[in-house]
């Protein structure tokens, strides 16, 4: 009697068609050998981080139907900010998850971070590659966390660690993202919290805010040793607005603007919160 | 009390006399009583007579009546037990048939999907029981895992157009059936996989099914095992074995 349970549920999941989920295809590995490791230790090095280590990224561009000239206007009017502007992909549009599998590929036991930033159609923010840009630890400047994952990882000689970014993590994160770029929240206040338990730095949010959705999606791989980073996207609940080959012609094009942390610095205008110059130039 | 046990035991020992004396043995009975009477009447020695005829048994013949017996006996019309049921006596017509198994991928998707539940139905016309028109649909559900993606599930949908061919012997039948129609697919993993070459969920497929049936003591109702293979041409030539254990109602 007890196999007619599951038997029941497998029966019906299979009817309802329940698991309808969208995949994205193509997302690459990153992959740092031994070479990439040697590299970053020199002294004009563009892959390495003081804190991660050596690094590589990917970036993953996701595609969307485009608008409408009409509904484009009327969603984002010539002369408005982006803070006034209402996103046409929409955080409340999109489910995602990413899942990632991390391979080490040393007989040494390793260090890594997974990473994961991204971009929405107005900004782009990329705390990794960027640090350096106001003088680096010479002028004490402070490393921003990541959207997602920005904590060490110890991994055994040749184990494979897999893990996710679920989709409750996406959703905060870009809330987090959207928040602090276009509404000037100050990075470490509003990543270091959870806005649902603890709103700090959000307070220039509209609660009639449309919070943007991801358009990209850059993973972070830092290690101390050869490994290798496999993630794939899953979307659900998404396939009304995510682009289709055999329905739409085009993409939807944007091109987000590189978020710069000027205040990077520990004692630079943004203080301890990290406001931007870019905010300090809208009056933000 | 006890008088009454006496009387049973008595009852019961003269109901195992009458049945120990069976109604064959009541001719001889009777005879020999009436050579008692005969010797109680007439002591006087008896010239031995002359040997009459054996007198009948007191048992009916086997042969049947004697008045009968040259003509022969009237016997009962013999049924052959190896055609029982008789296959002509099965229902023939519109039929519905469904069963459930296990699927399992072969080819590129055997890389990425595991072997997983199915069900499907089948329902046509049998013109005679050796062809029949069908329609067929299965459903399929299995675990999708790539290295990285690991927990999803894929449905797989065929539906397709069949014709049906039986070698019918006695209550079995072995058949072959086929046809083509089209699959759907519940998300794009085989395209995260490299197996389909985009994200349509729909494309043409084939099937081809050996069957064997056994026909119930019911007219109606029969049951037997189906192996299908699926066929998907856009999916690298992939395929899928569906193994059905079936129930088919014929009206």
């Amino acid at each position: 009697m007890r196999a007619i349970g599951p038997l029941v549920l497998a029966a019906a999941s299979l009817l309802a068609a329940c698991n309808n989920p969208a995949f994205y295809p193509g997302a690459t590995r990153i992959v740092i050998d031994a070479d990439a490791l040697a590299a970053a230790q020199g002294e004009e090095a563009t892959s390495a981080n003081p804190t991660i280590g050596a690094y590589g990224q990917a970036e993953y561009w996701l595609d969307f139907r485009p608008p409408s000239t009409a509904e484009l206007a009327e969603l984002q009017p010539a002369g408005a900010t982006p803070a006034e502007q209402i996103p046409w992909v929409r955080r409340d549009e999109l489910t995602i998850s990413v899942p990632w599998t991390l391979t080490n590929q040393s007989d040494a036991p390793m260090r890594a971070w997974v990473l994961l930033d991204g971009a929405t159609e107005f900004y782009d923010y990329n705390p990794i590659a960027m640090y350096g840009q106001a003088g680096g630890a010479e002028e004490d400047e402070i490393q921003f966390p990541s959207l997602l994952g920005f904590t060490p990882i110890m991994v055994g000689p040749n184990e494979v660690v897999r893990g996710e970014f679920r989709e409750d993590d996406m959703r905060e994160a870009m809330y987090d993202l959207d928040v602090l770029s276009r509404f000037c929240g100050g990075p470490l206040a509003v990543l270091y919290h959870r806005s649902e338990a603890d709103p700090i730095g959000t307070e220039g949010v509209p609660d009639d805010a449309v919070i943007a959705g991801m358009v990209l999606l850059r993973l972070t791989l830092g290690t101390d040793q050869p490994s290798t980073l496999e993630y794939s996207v899953r979307l659900r609940e998404s396939e009304d607005i995510i682009f289709d080959s055999a329905r739409d012609e085009r993409r939807y094009e944007v091109m987000p603007e590189p978020y710069a942390i000027a205040g990077g610095a520990a004692g630079g205008s943004g203080g301890s919160d990290g406001a931007t110059d870019m905010c300090e130039d809208t009056g933000g | 009390m006890i008088a009454a046990l006496s009387l049973v035991v008595v009852l019961a020992d003269a109901s195992a006399r009458i049945h120990a004396s069976g109604p064959a043995e009541a001719p001889e009975t009777d005879e020999v009583v009436v050579e008692d009477d005969d010797a109680a009447t007439d002591p006087a020695p008896v010239e031995p007579e002359a040997p009459s005829p054996a007198p009948p048994p007191a048992t009916a013949p086997a042969v049947g009546p004697a008045d009968t017996a040259e003509v022969g006996v009237v016997e009962r019309r013999e049924t052959d037990p190896t055609v029982f049921p008789d296959p002509k006596k099965f229902s023939r017509g519109f039929f519905v048939e469904g069963g459930l198994g296990p699927a399992v991928p072969i080819g590129p998707t055997s890389e990425v999907l595991a072997t997983g539940f199915s069900l499907g139905a089948r329902t046509g016309y049998e013109i005679r029981r050796w062809v029949a028109l069908q329609v067929h649909a299965t459903g399929m559900v299995a675990r999708y895992d790539d290295g990285v993606l690991r927990r999803e599930l894929l449905q797989q949908y065929v539906y397709t157009g069949e014709a049906r061919f039986a070698v019918p012997i006695r209550r079995f039948l072995i058949a072959l059936q086929g046809g083509a129609g089209i699959y759907q697919l519940s998300n794009n993993l085989l395209q995260v996989a490299g197996i389909a070459p985009d994200n349509r969920r729909i494309g043409l497929a084939w099937d081809a099914s050996l069957a064997f049936d056994v026909h119930s003591l019911n007219r109606h109702i029969s049951g037997g095992v189906v192996a299908t293979f699926v066929g998907m041409p856009a999916l690298r030539n992939a395929g899928t074995l569906v193994l059905h254990v079936v129930l088919r109602y014929t009206l």
